[in-house]
């Protein structure tokens, strides 16, 4: 599975099939949630909140791929990734892409 | 109705409509939210507020598609999809693109 966040991919012809999208609500759990916060304070990379939304992410990304196996896609092309705050200190985490067959 | 995000459909050639947009606000009753209050303190994945916005995009899409038909198109071009939190347990999903019709 090919996944490029360009409109073609060079040296392959395709066929469209459908969109597809992956996602993921995910939270910490309250001891580092309270970490972070603090981290806040003293500016600087989050480490706890990288480490989330890094591995919702990989997870959103799995889910689509899934859908895009099973119609038979040979890659997705044109993925977008999203990110929104659904609740405090809670975020969805989505990908989305058209799934292609190759000629 | 192709949906694509891409702004081009493989080997058809489209005149464009305008575009369509379906939206949904949608919410979980309370009990589920006093669970996923909890989960927040353990951490992991927020079933319940991935299943809601699942379905809520599910339905935001039918109402694109339906508009698009409305105009007579064969498919749909560049969708993007936006999440904003409108109020606390509450998500408004948009879905929108551009309508066309092959030649």
């Amino acid at each position: 599975m090919i996944l490029v966040n360009t409109e073609s991919i060079p040296g392959k012809e395709f066929e469209a099939i459908t969109i597809v999208k992956g996602s993921t609500v995910r939270a910490k759990d309250l001891g580092r949630t309270f970490l972070s916060k603090l981290e806040a304070l003293a500016g600087g990379e989050l480490p706890e909140i990288v480490n989330l939304l890094e591995e919702s992410r990989h997870i959103a990304t799995k889910k689509m791929i899934e859908e895009a196996k099973k119609l038979g896609a040979d890659a997705v092309v044109n993925v977008r990734y999203m990110t929104s705050e659904i609740m405090q200190d809670v975020a969805e985490i989505m990908v989305y892409g058209t799934a292609v067959k190759f000629k | 109705m192709i949906l694509v995000n891409t702004d081009f459909v493989t080997d058809k050639e489209i005149v464009t409509l305008g575009t369509v947009k379906g939206s949904m606000i949608q919410s979980k009753h309370l009990g589920r939210d006093i669970m996923s209050g909890l989960k927040t303190l353990v951490g992991g994945e927020l079933t319940a507020y991935s299943e809601m916005l699942n379905e809520a995009r599910a339905i935001a899409t039918k109402r694109m598609v339906e508009d698009a038909e409305k105009l007579g198109a064969d498919g749909v071009v560049n969708m993007r999809y936006a999440t904003s939190n409108i109020m606390q347990g509450a998500a408004e999903v948009l879905v929108y693109g551009t309508a066309v019709k092959f030649k």
